[in-house]
């Protein structure tokens, strides 16, 4: 027994004695020819006609036909050029010429029939107007291809461009049963591994467009974002950043700043609003809407949520949304005001207002995960609206409790934030304020199927230079009747290390930053 | 003895069938409709139709009962089941990740028992004194800090500051030392507190006070007599601090981004990704009841004393 125990001891002393000789191996050697970007999670399933993977890798490797610019500019992509039938009705795309997938096989009409076949029929794509118009496709030349529609679809060119399910896999890449296989696209770049590490691609050398200036991006898969924001300080990362690639909170954009590492933050596209639940009786009159609306400092919630990193919002898109209609005044807070209002829809008393015996009360739905830092913002908004005599009540659920909560109108005020580019302004105005779309998990913001339906489906609708006009329709009835109190349009935020030059940030939220940068080796 | 093993073994058995009811039964009762989740990945925008659809397809409205027994014996046979979210088999996904746990374990197990038992002689050979004083310091604030903080200070550390050591990964050697430490300093700490007073314990014993008396040196005595004597005490805590262990992974694998069971089961924790939230309860319980089973074993095969007590 003893000796056993001697032995024991001996075995044990000598792991000690390894593990504390450590490793003296310095920082591993940086490679100049190799960009290394965060990830949240593992890239997964690219197939580009499914909901799996994620849309920024995606869109490394698949080309859409009209891609998606700065301020939503729709440039040529793997269409060259294309014209629109005067009724709307049709478009006809001229495709690139000497374009091949990386597996070398040919892009023309026939690989665009291919992929098109595979999803613009699906019922689970009849969300986007061009699948729920879709007619006919007409193949005129090996080049030249005309896509028709039942009636027009004005934002068709918008929605080619964005990541899923309209961009183009290699028709050769999948098995023999038609099963997608590997991710086999036209894009500047070539999947060469991926698993639940890391996604290693490699320069597209047959590349249509201009080709990287670096022959490798290595996307490592860290969940955690505080160790994100290490790795790039400790420089085993260049690029950290993006709302759906690696998110960086405002406070770890603080902290970076402090020790001089780069935070690009630009304007978003996105806006943070708090909704009215359109069933509340309470919540119908446009007075006591507007008072909660100026009853809120919007300088104070874009510091309370994001740290600064947002700009105060009363529009329902921002800016950089195309066609987002004129701006109006960002309304200062105005307690007294708020006030007279709620005396006026007859809501008095002290304290908690009251109306024939009922107490001004309403209950704020928030989630952590789908907002992080919308708890906090909460508590910062109930103390606003204390003030002016309005009791709101906080319930923190998670994220799959407020799937269910919000489609089921299971709360007074919510949270909701806006699609964003490259959807909108089309999406949200669709899905969040048509009552004859079925939108699902993402519930309504604001509902009025007289008053608020025809002038949607006017706008979708309209042609040319009726389309802003009729877009300016939309947000001025949404404006005057304050059917919704945007909040803040939250910026967006990436951080690069120093060897990253000519950081540019990607066009939408589903793009990854390669574009524009070179390596300082 | 054969009858005392076997009982043992069945007792386990029993255990690892209570715990995958609860298995079961805990992810059940979470709020939240997964034909939901579901249906959101199927299409950007999904209709309440395709949620009943879903849940029609994915066996969701069928009685508990017979939810719980479709899931036991598919598991039993190895078949975990789709992930929800990535539609891989869980199995498939469990057999890639299961070495890289299985690596930080041994790592950190390395780790813990390298710091509890160095820490543990250090302070009963000089007891009193001011290694013995500064290692009791040291056990205690190790013990004391949440790991995603000794994670998050060895990252500032070794790589933000110094930059010796990879910041996350699993690609090259040196990647493994940081998450190991992260992972067995706490046990380690808590262990050499545990050696130093049974050490103690033992040197007062009346076979320590002979061997003494016979004129062998405190630390010959120690070596020789008191630390085989608490080696049994030892492995059992070991196997409760390494079943802590198996519980840090899921804070110590996000950290330093290893792909393993831990960060695995996080990650559809968050998703709500059923059949893997279940898949590696399940894997961790087994975990759990079979580590605590070989240590039992282990225990009564080195020590005749609990062979007697457990006939008895």
């Amino acid at each position: 027994m003893s000796k056993l125990s001697r032995r024991q001891f001996h075995l044990l002393t000598a792991a000690t004695g390894i593990a504390a000789l450590g490793w003296n191996g310095s920082a591993w050697a940086q490679d100049g020819d190799v960009l290394r970007i965060a990830l949240n999670k593992p890239a997964d399933n690219l197939d580009p006609h499914k909901y799996i993977g994620v849309w920024s890798v995606q869109s490394m490797v698949f080309d859409p036909l009209v891609a998606y610019g700065q301020g939503g500019k729709i440039e040529p992509a793997l269409a060259e050029s294309w014209t629109e039938s005067e009724d709307g009705k049709t478009i006809t795309f001229k495709l690139r010429q000497n374009v091949t997938f990386s597996d070398g096989t040919a892009w023309d009409a026939n690989a665009l029939k291919w992929n098109f076949d595979r999803w613009i029929t699906d019922p689970d794509n009849g969300w986007l107007s061009v699948g729920a118009f879709y007619d006919k496709l007409e193949i005129i030349d090996p080049l030249t291809v005309a896509l028709h529609f039942k009636q027009p679809v004005p934002p068709a060119l918008a929605e080619l461009s964005i990541v899923r399910p309209v961009r183009f896999l290699s028709p050769a890449s999948v098995g023999a049963d038609g099963a997608y296989k590997e991710p086999i696209g036209t894009g500047p770049w070539v999947v060469a591994s991926s698993d639940d590490s890391a996604t290693v691609l490699l320069r597209n050398e047959k590349y249509w467009g201009e080709k990287p200036a670096f022959s490798r991006v290595e996307l490592k898969v860290i969940p955690d974002s505080r160790s994100r924001v290490s790795a790039l300080m400790a420089g085993d990362l260049d690029i950290i950043g993006g709302d759906y690639v690696a998110r960086l909170s405002p406070q770890e954009a603080g902290t970076l700043r402090k020790r001089g590492i780069a935070v690009e933050a630009s304007p978003g596209t996105g806006t943070f609003l708090l909704g009215y639940n359109p069933d509340r009786e309470i919540l119908h009159d446009a007075r006591v809407r507007e008072a909660i609306s100026i009853a809120v400092d919007r300088e104070i919630v874009a510091k309370a949520l994001l740290a600064g990193y947002a700009d105060p919002a009363i529009d329902l898109f921002s800016e950089a949304v195309p066609m987002a209609g004129t701006r109006h005044p960002i309304p200062k807070r105005d307690t007294e005001r708020a006030k007279a209002l709620l005396q006026e829809a007859g809501w008095t008393g002290d304290g908690v207002r009251a109306k024939d015996g009922v107490p001004l009360k309403l209950e704020l739905v928030v989630s952590e995960e789908a907002a992080p830092g919308s708890r906090a913002l909460a508590e910062v908004l109930q103390g606003m609206l204390q003030e002016v005599g309005i009791e709101m009540s906080i319930r923190s659920v998670d994220h799959a409790t407020r799937h269910d909560d919000i489609p089921a109108r299971k709360y007074d005020l919510a949270f909701f934030t806006t699609i964003g580019a490259p959807y909108d302004p089309q999406g949200t105005l669709t899905n969040y304020f048509l009552s004859t779309i079925d939108s699902g998990t993402d519930g309504k913001i604001y509902l009025d199927k007289e008053g608020l339906d025809p002038l949607i489906n006017a706008a979708m609708a309209a042609l040319g230079e009726e389309r802003p006009v009729a877009f300016q329709r939309v947000y001025d009835w949404l404006y005057e009747r304050h059917a919704l109190a945007a909040l803040i349009y939250p910026q967006r935020m990436w951080a690069y290390g120093p060897r990253v030059q000519g950081f540019v940030t990607p066009p939408t939220e589903y793009d990854m930053p390669f574009k524009g940068i070179s390596l300082k080796s | 003895m054969r009858y005392l093993i076997l009982s043992r073994i069945g007792a386990a058995a029993l255990l690892m069938l209570i715990a995958s009811i609860f298995c079961f039964l805990l992810i059940v009762a979470a709020p939240g409709n997964v034909a939901i989740l579901i249906a959101e990945l199927r299409t950007a925008q999904a209709t309440k139709a395709d949620v009943e659809k879903i849940a029609e397809e994915y066996g969701l409205n069928d009685p508990l009962p017979v939810r719980y027994g479709r899931w036991l014996g598919d598991a039993v046979s190895g078949d975990f089941g789709f992930s929800l979210r990535s539609q891989e088999e869980v199995t498939h996904e469990l057999a890639v990740r299961i070495p890289t746990t299985a690596l930080l374990m041994l790592g950190g197990g390395i780790v813990s028992l390298a710091i509890g038992v160095s820490l543990g002689l250090i302070g009963a050979m000089w007891p009193g004194g001011l290694v013995d004083e500064a290692s009791r310091a040291v056990a205690l604030l190790f013990a004391s800090t949440p790991k995603f903080f000794i994670g998050a200070m060895f990252i500032l550390i070794f790589a933000v500051t110094l930059q010796w050591l990879p910041s996350f990964g699993a690609d090259k050697p040196q990647s493994w030392l940081l998450p190991c430490l992260t992972i067995g300093v706490m046990p380690g700490a808590v262990l050499s507190r545990l050696i130093r007073v049974s050490l103690e314990d033992a040197m007062s014993r009346p076979y320590a006070v002979t061997a003494k008396s016979k004129g062998f040196s405190r630390t010959r005595t120690l070596f020789h007599d008191a630390l085989p004597n608490i080696g049994t005490i030892l492995l059992t805590a070991f196997g409760t601090q390494f079943a802590l262990m198996v519980q840090a992974s899921l804070v110590v694998e996000p950290i330093f981004a290893l792909p393993g069971v831990g960060s695995y089961f996080v990650e559809a924790a968050k998703f709500r990704d059923l059949p893997v939230v279940q898949a590696c309860l399940l894997l961790f319980a087994v975990l759990f009841i079979v580590v605590n089973l070989l240590i039992d074993l282990t225990v009564f095969v080195m020590d005749p004393k609990s062979r007697r007590l457990g006939r008895a």
